[in-house]
């Protein structure tokens, strides 16, 4: 794992500034850095997105191709996450070095988004047995500047949403045999459903308070820490604890909290630049979006 | 598909007879509000705890958790190996494996992700017990097997191996005990879930897909600090909040047990 | 004790003048074996087998898979021998070991040359699907000979197995199951493998414990069946014995075979 590397005055004072609620940064505790979000960037995906927030940069390609459905879910699709961390972002990342970290961000996004209030897997089907849509995300770490999971899950939502499915349509062959028909318009598309898609908010303890988006330097300081997806409602969609430390039982209650109220919050701000990016507001609330 | 040298070869695909099969999806719980093993909700299932199963390892222990039976053993200190750098804490190398006959579907010998997630929480989860700076330069070995998963394996995989490292000596603030709960609807937790009872996404309408959902917490029970904490499923947050609250409960339970199960193997030591 | 761990070959020889060994037991006397089968539900078949501190556990699960075009119709069946770290510190995670591999291959030899089963009753519908079994076996504790605790817990899983009826729908060509019949195999056979190792060019002794393989050389496993024939031999490292010792170990072999024959006997009544 990348990590950045303070003497321990450097980390006392991180601790003591989160203890006043005033970080290096001049941020509260439950301040967000500033985002950075653009769509549709990549010419040859079905739907990308580039995330700057503070110093770390990522990039999302979904790509979507037919599939066999799995056997024990005929006529679903699914997601497929990959993590990449760039040797570019940190000289670690060489080789395996990026391993702990890719795959961590990789299960938490496939725990959360396996689920059916999550993401209508159904409409992915296409022939029941026969064919699927297979959702390949991945994700490409730029720069580490701490808290990659939040910003990867905010680029990974805005890539969904900005993933457009072409629109096949089925006609009957030979045989019995069922024919599958690309669009001839580039254009014809479908978007996916993302009104539900959470975002992961991480929650780290340091001292005895919790900080969100915490920057490299913070996130040395700080030995636990809550990985919780929020949908837009403010449901939890799977929590995870990372890093080797502990918790009060009492402050994974207050963490939850926060996580849920700041995840909302999130949620609003997103939702409201996906449609200005999409620029298509007027259609969204035709189509009872919001 | 590239062939595995070393392993005799195998069919390319095959599938479990289950797949082609009828089944009809139960309710969890029956009219006489009972789950299908005849439990009550609230109810915990037994659990066994056994420790010096493998005379080899350092430490060892099995755990029987209804039918789910995980047997695990530690290795070192010792020194770590070349490449890595030199770390004045010592490193907890952590091995989580379903045997492949462990589950209803056969597992491949090589770790998915599933496995991987697990072998990571389970790491996080004794990092926070193991006094590591007592272990400069080197590190303990910890390897877990599932012979059989009958749910519940993650929290029956923390306790036995914490049970293992103090099995081994090692140095821990306290020990690990770890329990789950299956959230069905808002008021019930089923305790000790079994397979059946464990949470699949996909197994679910989309109707009632809501508040449902799985929660397992590592705790120390002695300190009374959670080690770990991991839920799937769309959940109100109060609802996710009672069912940590409800697995703290059931881990502190299970320092009695684990307590005497490592005093009765002391008693044999010293006669 | 202490000397036994720094000075093993000298200990050992004080030892063997008196015709015993550390642990007491006699030269030609194996480990207590204890044989428990169906304990693991999920699989389709098991069984556990404790030779003295060994402990090797063997799990089959049956799957249903399309034949190979050679054999259209037959079944398949998949030993594997993991000596996975867990068992002594002598392994490491990873690939399997050598030593496993020999096993893997020994196991599947053993298959192959004395059918247990029958592989054409796994045949559900020729050409089109049969039954695959794969019979997976963990070691969980290593202290030498996991070799024949490996055959005795093949065996006994297979004995063990039981499967779940299928039929073929005519039209569609799809397989049902129904789980709630199941039904078990006629094994054939009861192979059982002893294995010896020499020490110090002249003793004989017979289940070697992890610390007696450490200081040897190698050693001969022989496999007999019910009706107390040889079937199958084999040697392993640089390890030479006179014809006359050999003879005595295959007398000894198929005595012990008969005891553990009741084993298996007794575990499938």
């Amino acid at each position: 794992m990348a990590k950045a590397i303070l003497g321990d005055s450097e980390k006392w004072f991180i601790v003591h500034g989160v203890q006043d609620d005033f970080r290096t940064d001049g941020r509260s505790c439950e301040n967000y850095r500033h985002i950075e979000l653009e769509t549709g960037i990549l010419s040859n995906t079905h739907g990308s997105a580039r995330i700057r927030l503070g110093s770390s940069e990522l990039l999302v390609g979904v790509k979507v191709e037919l599939g066999t459905p799995k056997p024990q879910r005929i006529n679903e699709g699914w997601l497929e996450f990959h993590v990449d961390c760039s040797p570019n972002a940190h000289p670690v990342f060489q080789g395996r070095g990026g391993k702990e970290l890719s795959d961590n961000i990789c299960s938490m996004l496939t725990r959360v988004y396996r689920n059916n209030t999550v993401m209508d897997l159904e409409a992915l089907g296409v022939i029941p047995q026969k064919h699927c849509w297979v959702v390949h995300v991945d994700v490409l770490i730029l720069e580490c500047g701490g808290n990659l999971i939040d910003a990867a899950s905010i680029a990974v939502k805005a890539a969904l949403y900005n993933t457009g499915i072409p629109n096949i349509s089925l006609t009957d062959g030979d045989e019995g045999e069922v024919e599958i028909n690309l669009p001839d318009d580039p254009e014809d598309v479908k978007h996916l459903k993302t009104i539900n898609c959470p975002v992961l908010v991480t929650l780290s303890k340091i001292g005895n308070r919790h900080i969100v988006d915490a920057t490299d330097e913070e996130e040395c300081c700080c030995s636990a820490s809550l990985v919780m997806g929020v949908t837009r409602r403010g449901h939890t969609v799977g929590v995870r604890k990372m890093g080797g430390g502990s918790l009060d039982p009492e402050s994974v209650t207050e963490m939850i909290d926060s996580g849920k109220k700041i995840g909302r919050q999130l949620h609003i701000s997103l939702d409201k630049l996906l449609k200005i990016e999409a620029g298509m507001s007027e259609d969204i609330k035709q189509t009872g979006y919001l | 598909m590239p062939t595995d040298s070393r392993r005799l070869p195998v069919p390319e695909v095959s599938h479990s007879p289950e797949l082609f099969c009828s089944s009809d999806p139960t309710s969890l719980i029956n009219d006489d509000s009972l789950r299908k093993d005849g439990r009550n909700p609230e109810e915990i299932a037994g659990i066994f705890m056994q420790c010096g199963t493998v005379s080899q390892a350092k430490g060892s222990s099995f755990c029987e958790l209804h039918k789910t039976k995980v047997i695990c053993s530690v290795y070192g200190p010792k020194d770590v190996e070349q490449k890595e750098d030199f770390q004045m804490i010592g490193k907890l190398k952590c091995d989580f494996k379903f045997a492949p006959f462990s589950c209803h579907k056969r597992r491949g010998h090589i770790a998915d992700l599933e496995e991987s997630e697990l072998c990571e929480v389970l790491t996080q989860a004794l990092s926070s017990s193991v006094c590591l700076h007592r272990y400069p330069k080197s590190q303990i070995e910890v390897y877990v097997i599932v012979l059989e998963n009958n749910g519940s394996a993650l929290a029956a995989a923390i306790t036995a191996a914490s049970l293992a490292l103090a099995d081994a000596c090692i140095e821990q603030y306290d020990i690990v005990a770890a329990a789950s709960v299956r959230v069905f609807g808002k008021e019930n937790f089923l305790r000790d879930p079994t397979f059946h009872e464990e949470y699949f996404p996909h197994q679910l309408s989309k109707k009632n897909d809501f508040n449902n959902g799985v929660v397992t917490v590592a705790l120390m029970p002695t300190l009374n600090q959670v080690c770990g904490v991991l839920s799937e499923g769309c959940m109100e947050s109060s609802v996710l909040q009672e069912a940590i609250q409800t697995c703290t409960e059931e881990a502190q339970n299970l320092y009695a047990p684990l307590r005497k199960c490592l005093t009765s193997n002391l008693g044999d030591i010293n006669v | 004790m202490e000397l036994l761990n720094l000075q093993p070959v000298e200990s050992y020889k004080t030892f063997l003048k008196e015709n015993i060994r550390p642990d007491g037991r006699e030269l030609m006397e194996t480990r207590q074996t204890v044989l428990n089968v169906g304990s693991i539900s999920t699989a389709d078949g098991s069984a556990l087998v404790k030779l003295g501190e060994t402990m090797v556990i063997c799990g089959v699960k049956a799957e249903l898979t399309i034949p190979s075009a050679e054999d259209p119709g037959k079944g398949i069946v998949v030993p594997n021998m993991e000596m996975s770290a867990l068992c002594s510190s002598h392994f490491k995670p990873g690939p399997p070991s050598e030593q496993a591999q020999v096993i893997t291959k020994f196991l599947d030899n053993l298959l192959k040359s004395c059918t247990v089963i029958d592989t054409a009753d796994l045949c559900v519908m020729k050409d089109k699907l049969v039954w695959v079994l794969y019979c997976d076996l963990i070691c969980l504790n290593y202290d030498g000979n996991a070799l024949d605790a490996s055959v005795l817990a093949l065996i006994a899983a297979l004995q063990n197995v039981k499967i779940p009826e299928v039929t073929v729908d005519d039209e569609s060509g799809l397989p049902h199951t129904n789980m709630e019949v199941k039904k078990a195999f006629a094994t054939r056979g009861m192979p059982c493998a002893t294995t010896f190792t020499v020490f110090d060019g002249s003793h004989i002794i017979a289940d070697p414990t992890l610390k007696e393989e450490d200081i040897t050389e190698g050693n001969i496993t022989v496999v007999t069946d019910e009706h107390d024939n040889l079937i199958y031999v084999q040697r392993q490292g640089g390890l030479a014995m006179p014809e006359a010792e050999m003879q005595k170990c295959v007398k000894r072999a198929v005595e012990h075979g008969s005891e553990m024959r009741k084993l298996y006997l007794a575990v499938a009544s």
